[in-house]
């Protein structure tokens, strides 16, 4: 009985990155990578022709699934969702280049919260 | 049981992949009827913005896991927001913001969900002002 409740295909969780904006969204494993450009599509009104998808910077093509590029559910969790990048078409016909713009970074860590030295690994702490 | 669980358990996760809008009567966005986008009452996306102008794009039953957008997105109608599917937060930079986006999901998956819950990580530098983020959003 408990077999049967994982038979069906896991959903995975990635983020979709261009620029300045960044999509949550989910898919089955099995999901096409043209199947998530036409729910891209419904986001940011743009044809899938026009869309480019890249996970570590290897190109996915349009008839592979998800699973295929290597997004899997122990890959790509809810908590931790696997990055791809976009890109769209320009206006002279070339794709522009992946460009992502990153996240602010938190502040440092007051002295209170660090670690305390003595407890703290071999590694140096630097002054 | 079990089979009518994962009957309903199968129902559910196709019907959050198709991104089906939840209420009925809502208006059909462009030709193709399957994927929602942000616009209208009724869509399947809102735009969250943080501080230093990063979109974050999300499910709009995600981002009701915040009593504040809940509040923001369904209101009598005086929040402009409620119109345009846009939040914008003055005072959440983008990497709190991200990590509130990964936790609707997070929340989302695996409330009520009887398979094993994984821990939500989270970076003790981060932890400060993911706290007020957290405190601001009511979630």
């Amino acid at each position: 009985m408990l077999r049967l409740a994982h038979s069906f295909t896991m959903d995975i969780y990635m983020m979709i990155r261009r620029q300045k904006t960044t999509i949550f969204t989910d898919a089955k494993e099995n999901t096409s990578v043209m199947e998530l450009k036409r729910i891209l599509e419904g986001i940011l009104k743009v044809s899938p022709e026009n869309q480019k998808l890249f996970k570590d910077e290897t190109e996915m093509e349009d008839t592979k699934t998800l699973q295929d590029c290597g997004l899997t559910s122990s890959t790509a969790q809810a908590h931790k969702p696997a990055t791809l990048v976009l890109c769209f078409r320009q206006e002279d016909g070339e794709f522009e280049a992946p460009e992502v713009v990153p996240y602010s970074t938190p502040p440092e860590l007051p002295d209170v919260m660090r670690p305390q030295q003595e407890t703290a690994p071999a590694e140096q702490i630097a002054s | 049981m079990h089979c009518c669980y994962y009957h309903t358990a199968n129902l559910l996760l196709t019907w959050r992949h198709k991104g089906i809008i939840m209420s009925e009567g809502a208006e059909k966005m462009d030709e193709d009827p399957q994927y929602g986008g942000c616009e209208g009452p009724d869509a399947t996306y809102v735009k969250l913005r943080s501080s230093d102008n990063h979109e974050f794009i999300v499910k709009r039953e995600h981002a009701l896991t915040s009593g504040t957008i809940r509040n923001m997105l369904s209101g009598p109608g005086q929040f402009k927001e409620n119109e345009t599917n846009e939040v914008t937060f003055k005072e959440i930079p983008s990497h709190v913001l991200q990590m509130v986006c990964m936790y609707f999901t997070y929340k989302v998956r695996y409330t009520n969900s009887s398979t094993e819950i994984p821990d939500f990580q989270i970076d003790p530098k981060v932890a400060l002002e993911l706290l007020m983020a957290a405190n601001f959003l009511y979630c």
